[in-house]
């Protein structure tokens, strides 16, 4: 007889978990953190020692899930070893299937909801006040990524484990996947827009004939048809060798050197 | 110079253990950098330092296998010859792309080493020893977050330091200018590389929208971000009335 997953056990995997993805490797990505994470569980709910040492190489099997929520991932585990250990007629393979099957589904939206969107937002809330020197940008900026963060790692644990194997079936006719990537994308995007008007500083100085004389000032009729025109297509140039596949650290020199270049032209300022 | 080297070290190598914790994202630029300003007695020419390199390696994180240049290094070892060698943005930014690229080969390394570890924990867990298991783990976690990047930021300051700063005395002061306004240009380099990432030809619009909202009503980014939120919860409701009106029609069952 295995005695129950308490609320405590789960909290002894969440302090675990926060190190998920602290020793990466090549062959199996977070599989030494998944087993880390599993091991308060794994001591729970099997007495025997054989049963404790497959269930511990079952979890050094590959895995890879954007940290933030690969909480359901684990929670869902932790539902399946404690059914393994009640039930004899319970197929251990199951277990890394449905590892194995969350793994695209929720790293989509992982990889979306928390480097790509919630850096981006935040980043792009602080980062006004960080170029004007303000020290309590990286403090706001960590703020409202960690709040979400450790919110989303918590939950996702407890969820994962409360729906078990359902869990995917559930969330794919509930919709709030594609929801929550179309959200995902409008935001995201609209910030990138406005810190493409905001960060890439480039005016030029150019005037055709004399200024004070009535001559043609460039930027100031660039303005009047739309501000921060030039930004826009700096981006939309490096956009365009980005697709036609040139490397980022020649692009990162290039630009460099011919923003220089430019700039001793007198074409940029 | 010894001293400072310590420090900065002592900085990278603490926010390297982030993966420790939660990945907190201290490592950004906009953070490391800032800290380091702090330990180096210049915060606020840290932060902005931090905001250009941010902005620079903004579309950069890393995801799965693929390996990204190092931006935490670059951020922390940047700014400190930054602030050292008085040369600037201009400075930081241009030798962003080497430290980060030495970064990004050192990660690597990290995780050769974390093999190493993870054989480890295998063979302790056929012995069934759980706690030498666990030890493992976090020994290795803080080794290879820990003990590279302390050296790496440790040796680029003690032996490079002066270097720069010889090196910044030297450039002729158009170089200098020239670099710090190239320097303006490296954001698009991060933002294009994450409309990569996030653009598709159905999303474009909202793209110019957040752009036009900022460059002609001159709204704020905070202000973009929350007008963005709003349009996108409105539409999100809307195509749950669309699909509701198609339910109540009646079309055919096969389109759900």
């Amino acid at each position: 007889m295995s005695s129950k997953i308490t609320k405590q056990d789960l909290n002894k995997v969440f302090r675990r978990y926060l190190a998920l993805n602290a020793l990466n490797d090549y062959p199996g990505q977070m599989h030494n953190g998944y087993t880390f994470s599993m091991i308060p569980i794994i001591k729970k709910v099997y007495k025997d020692k054989e049963q404790q040492v497959a269930a511990m190489k079952r979890h050094m099997e590959y895995f890879n899930i954007t940290p933030n929520i690969a909480g359901f991932a684990l929670g869902i585990s932790a539902a399946m070893e404690e059914k393994n250990a009640e039930d004899p007629e319970f197929n251990e393979d199951n277990i890394n299937a449905v590892k194995t099957a969350l793994m695209g589904p929720l790293s989509a939206i992982g990889d979306t909801l928390f480097p790509a969107t919630l850096r981006i937002l935040a980043t792009s809330i602080v980062i006004g006040m960080a170029s004007d020197g303000n020290v309590f940008a990286p403090i706001l900026f960590l703020l409202l990524y960690n709040i979400p963060n450790f919110l989303a790692r918590y939950y996702s644990l407890h969820y994962g484990y409360n729906m078990g194997a359902d869990f995917l079936v559930k969330v794919e006719k509930s919709g709030i996947m594609d929801k929550a990537s179309y959200v995902c994308s409008v935001v995201g995007l609209m910030a990138i827009g406005a810190m493409v008007a905001f960060t890439v500083k480039v005016t030029t100085p150019i005037t055709i004939g004399d200024a004070k004389a009535g001559g043609l000032v460039l930027q100031k009729s660039l303005d009047s048809i739309m501000p921060k025109m030039l930004s826009l297509i700096v981006v939309g140039i490096v956009y365009w060798l980005l697709s036609k596949k040139v490397k980022i650290v020649p692009l990162l020199i290039g630009t460099l050197v011919v923003g220089a270049i430019l700039f001793a032209l007198g074409i940029i300022g | 110079m010894l001293i400072q080297a310590l420090l900065v070290a002592l900085v990278l190598g603490i926010f390297k253990m982030e993966w420790i914790f939660g990945w907190p994202q201290i490592c950004r630029p906009i953070v490391i950098s800032t800290a380091v300003g702090l330990v180096l007695g210049d915060p606020v020419q840290g932060v902005i330092i931090g905001s250009v390199l941010e902005l620079m390696f903004i579309g950069s994180f890393p995801i799965g296998a693929a390996v990204s240049p190092d931006y935490g290094s670059a951020g922390a070892i940047c700014t400190a010859f930054a602030i050292i060698s008085n040369g600037g943005t201009a400075v930081a930014s241009a030798l962003a792309v080497p430290i980060a690229l030495l970064g990004g080969f050192i990660f690597i390394g990290c995780k050769l080493m974390a093999s190493f570890f993870s054989r480890l924990m295998s063979a302790q867990i056929e012995k069934n020893n759980m706690s030498a298991v666990s030890r493992i783990y976090l020994f290795g976690a803080w080794f290879v977050s820990f003990v590279p990047y302390f050296i790496y930021g440790f040796l680029s300051i003690y032996f490079g330091s002066t270097a720069v700063e010889a090196l910044v005395k030297k450039l002729p002061t158009v170089v200098i200018n020239g670099l710090s306004s190239a320097t303006n240009l490296l954001p698009a380099i991060g933002l294009a590389l994450l409309l990569q990432m996030t653009i598709s030809k159905k999303m474009a619009p909202f793209f110019f929208i957040g752009f036009m909202m900022a460059a002609y009503l001159g709204m704020s980014t905070i202000a973009v971000t929350l007008f963005a939120v709003m349009f996108a919860l409105i539409m999100i409701s809307n195509k749950n009335d669309q699909a509701k009106v198609a339910q109540t029609v009646g079309g055919d069952d096969n389109e759900f």
